[in-house]
């Protein structure tokens, strides 16, 4: 979540017109992917499967602590990877692109790119920890998983809601009175404010 | 086999793919990483990996949409499963996970007896 803030910061940039020319398709891109995608959503979905799996074998995970360097050396590989994709991108090195074999490669590219082999390395490593963590919980974990998932109780059931939040109608007239409060002004003052005789373009 | 059983299969197998896919995600994303340090490793892969750029499609294929899709399927598929053996009136969910242990033996639930009492005021 704190790399997935500074994804977030980027992504400003990315959505800004104007700035976003400066940094369109370059290495600048998929270092911010992989800050909102590489490490918010990945280290989500390991915190589920570090959860889930032993649920599903029904033996605990194999190394808490394991699981914790993993986590923390992903968020380290991806300072370093994602910082070092966001520096080229700005100065201009393009994204998807073979940068090794590139004839036109930039002097101020070389300090940086080995950055990038630093930061996938640690990530690689970190990865396979997670598969190795993950591996030795179903084969070799001994300890039973103290199963069975917490539930949130409703507090109320579905028989103590008003009958009339079944119904489509008021569901239905609320979100028009909705989308006219949301959109109706802005639409207002375009029909009231754009010239309707504009000349018809010859194109011929 | 119970049906509780089988979506702890179904999950199960959801996250092989997943999980699978990944490992093949982080290779591939190693690759690339290593080739922009100056460290080509693609006449190694061939011909399974045969370019850079081939590396490059299977690293976003297998990382976004396999990966990600499996893992929120199989969360979608295991909410699914809770939820339907609740309102079929079983105690708990955690039963299609460990079908063989009987429910109710950790702390973390409501009493069984509290919860009987309000699913009889329900009916």
């Amino acid at each position: 979540m704190i790399l997935f803030a500074f994804g977030g910061i980027g992504g400003l940039v990315n959505a800004s017109f104007s700035l976003n020319r400066l940094v369109h398709n370059t290495a600048w891109i998929p270092g911010h992917l992989h800050l909102t995608v590489g490490t918010a959503v990945t280290l989500s979905f390991m915190g589920i499967t570090y959860w889930l799996v032993p649920l599903l074998r029904g033996r605990a995970l194999w190394s808490r602590r394991l699981a914790l360097a993993q986590v923390w050396s992903w968020a380290a590989g991806m300072v370093i990877f994602s910082n070092a994709l966001h520096r080229l991108g700005l100065m201009g090195a393009p994204r998807r692109t073979m940068l090794g074999a590139a004839p036109y490669i930039q002097p101020e590219w070389q300090a940086v790119l080995p950055l990038v082999g630093v930061g996938g390395a640690i990530l690689t490593v970190s990865a396979l920890l997670y598969f190795l963590n993950l591996a030795l919980t179903l084969v070799a974990s001994r300890t039973e998983y103290p199963h069975g998932v917490a539930f949130a109780e409703a507090m109320s059931g579905p028989e103590h809601a008003p009958a009339i939040f079944d119904r489509w109608r008021p569901w239905l007239a609320l979100a028009v009175v909705l989308v006219v409060l949301a959109y109706g002004p802005s639409l207002a003052r375009l029909i009231a404010s754009t010239p309707l005789d504009a000349p018809g373009m010859r194109v011929w | 086999m119970t049906a509780l059983a089988t979506t702890g299969r179904l999950t199960g197998a959801y996250l092989a793919v997943a999980l699978v896919a990944l490992l093949g995600g982080v290779l591939t994303g190693l690759a690339q990483a290593l080739e922009h340090a100056g460290i080509n490793v693609y006449p190694a892969l061939a011909p399974a990996v045969q370019s850079y750029y081939h590396g490059l499609s299977l690293h976003g294929v297998l990382n976004v949409l396999v990966t990600c899709r499996g893992t929120r399927w199989c969360r979608g598929r295991r909410a699914a499963g809770c939820s339907a053996t609740r309102w079929r009136g079983r105690r708990s969910c955690s039963s299609w996970c460990c079908p063989r242990r009987s429910v109710f033996t950790t702390s973390t639930r409501t009493p069984a007896s509290t919860r009987a009492g309000s699913s009889s005021t329900r009916s």
